[in-house]
């Protein structure tokens, strides 16, 4: 899967598990792949423009409680986000998040992260290109919707058709 | 595309107000569960941490200490960077 990856592609794809293994995450999801894709510097300059920045997306990540359904809980009259603010309010940001059970041998790929770089293979067939690049997996993560990666973006107002655009633009330059 | 899908998310947010339906109770109890999960576990390393003896906190639960220790013992060890 990973003969088209440019050089700078498959280093974020690396980083991304540094990024979980730093915050003591047992998989690395679509969250950890903005990440490292947002270690790249025009690529953070890009979706600057939105207010998205690598602190603010950890933050996003740090606040999140996993992959519990809010929805689901909200049917029975729970409101995950009330529990989550009390938790993390005595026991610190990601408390509800899940913990981990075994010895940790290194993160693996997420279903969501995977999606993420299939994505990015389609979004550089959409652009027209012969390799994928950081660039079009930040298109991936952002195209796998239920994933925190997309979630977060979307918080900020990024939607897919714009981004596009605006690496279009920045490589027309 | 982007707007079915949108359609396609307002229906099944529109099922699960339904209290009727199975799918949704299941899913929410099923939820339910795993939050009470995170939750056990958040509070008995807590206590660990405060040096509560696994009875203490087995009594806390509502549960044996033997129960407890079997299922947080090895949890407890990891997090502590020991085991």
């Amino acid at each position: 899967m990973f003969e088209r990856f440019t050089r700078e592609a498959r280093a974020a794809v690396t980083r991304a598990r540094a990024h979980a293994d730093a915050l003591d995450h047992d998989r690395i999801g679509s969250q950890h792949l903005l990440l490292a894709v947002l270690d790249d510097v025009d690529l953070a300059r890009l979706v600057a423009t939105w207010g998205v920045d690598a602190a603010s997306v950890r933050a996003a990540v740090l606040s999140d409680p996993g992959d519990l359904d809010a929805q689901a809980l909200a049917t029975v009259g729970v409101d995950l986000e009330a529990v989550s603010n009390r938790v993390e309010k005595a026991f610190g940001p990601g408390a509800l998040r899940p913990r981990p059970t075994r010895q940790r041998r290194g993160a693996e790929f997420s279903p969501g992260a995977k999606a993420s770089l299939e994505l990015a293979l389609h979004e550089a067939l959409e652009l027209e290109d012969h390799f994928i690049g950081v660039e079009h997996v930040l298109l991936g993560v952002l195209a796998e919707r239920a994933g925190l990666g997309a979630r977060i973006l979307a918080d900020h107002g990024v939607q897919l058709p714009a981004l596009r655009d605006a690496i279009r633009d920045a490589r027309g330059r | 595309m982007y707007v079915d899908a949108m359609d396609a998310e307002a229906a099944r947010l529109a099922q699960r107000v339904d209290s009727q339906d199975p799918a949704s109770g299941l899913a929410a109890v099923a939820e339910l569960r795993e939050l009470v999960e995170r939750l056990e576990a958040l509070q008995v390393d807590n206590a660990r941490a405060r040096g509560w003896a696994w009875q203490e906190i087995g009594r806390g639960l509502g549960v044996s200490k033997q129960a407890v220790h079997k299922k947080h013992g090895r949890r407890v060890l990891l997090r502590r960077g020991g085991g």
